[in-house]
């Protein structure tokens, strides 16, 4: 393939296909930032024991998890 | 030949370690009622708490947080976020505002990602808010800070080390709410603390005297 191919093919692709690729970039970073997010919530609750803290924690996995659906929605819906 | 005089040997004392004495478990301060609520933000004598470097005999008297009132501004940022959604989407649907171009798969993910969002958002100001926290102790006092989700300070100085404890209340909201801000000063070099918007803090500081108090030496 020569770059003019390659050059013609990228042309030829929908915006849609560079707007989905940005998407998903911004919803991989936000669920690097759910995981981190939960590191920390398991971090804070060994500095303070507290009854509520398991409660704390699954929060936080639900957010994850949330995260790993809405990254999943997005890469199969748009 | 008879010795004279000999010298008696030299006993070699070993420096003493340096450990926390372990002091007498405290009972409720006068007039403090045990907190029973777990999100309470000044909690005396709270059951079901420890901390990370709790030595066995050491009490938690006193966990102090941020006043509740200190949370209302994001509370109500958290409101308005989680009231839009239901209103603009609808209406860039209905009005036909969203271009045909752009497949409507997008405005469901942006519907989706704001929820999820918000809760992140309401999750963190929460955490931060609750593991902010002073600990006073029959032994120590605690400051641990969050600054923010990847930095963590851990402060503490034992209770005989304190050497005044006062308390800053001013401005309407803050008499009106009955929260300010108490310092401890430790001697030397070692830091002083800051327990910034906690409420009471006038109990707060009374309550760190008296532990003082007992650890003072009586006289003889």
């Amino acid at each position: 393939m020569t770059p003019e191919q390659i050059i013609a093919t990228i042309l030829s692709l929908s915006p849609f296909y560079f707007i989905k690729i940005c998407c998903l970039t911004l919803l991989l970073l936000y669920l690097t930032f759910a995981f981190v997010l939960l590191r920390q919530t398991q971090v804070m609750t060994k500095v303070i024991e507290a009854e509520i803290s398991p409660t704390i924690v699954l929060l936080a996995l639900f957010h994850l998890l949330g995260a790993i659906f809405l990254f999943l929605l997005a890469v199969f819906i748009l | 030949m008879p010795e004279i005089f000999v010298a008696p040997k030299k006993i070699e004392e070993r420096p003493k370690e340096k450990t926390l004495t372990p002091k007498k478990i405290p009972s409720l301060p006068r007039g403090e009622k045990q907190a029973t609520n777990p999100f309470s933000a000044f909690a005396v004598m709270p059951a079901g708490i420890r901390f990370e470097t709790q030595e066995e005999e050491e009490e938690i008297v006193l966990i102090l947080r941020r006043h509740s009132i200190t949370n209302l501004g994001w509370i109500l940022f958290a409101l308005l976020l989680l009231t839009l959604p239901p209103f603009i989407f609808p209406s860039i649907s209905f009005l036909e505002a969203w271009p045909e171009q752009i497949p409507r798969g997008y405005l469901a993910v942006a519907f989706v990602f704001w929820y999820l969002a918000t809760f992140g958002f309401i999750l963190i100001e929460f955490i931060m808010w609750y593991f902010n926290v002073s600990i006073v102790t029959n032994q120590r006092v605690i400051d641990i800070d969050f600054f923010n989700l990847l930095y963590k300070k851990f402060s503490s100085t034992r209770i005989d080390r304190v050497e005044d404890v006062t308390f800053r209340l001013g401005g309407f909201i803050r008499a009106f709410f009955d929260y300010g801000d108490v310092y401890v000063q430790t001697a030397g070099t070692e830091i002083n603390f800051q327990f910034l918007a906690v409420p009471h803090p006038e109990r707060a500081v009374r309550i760190i005297i008296d532990i003082m108090g007992e650890e003072e030496p009586k006289p003889e």
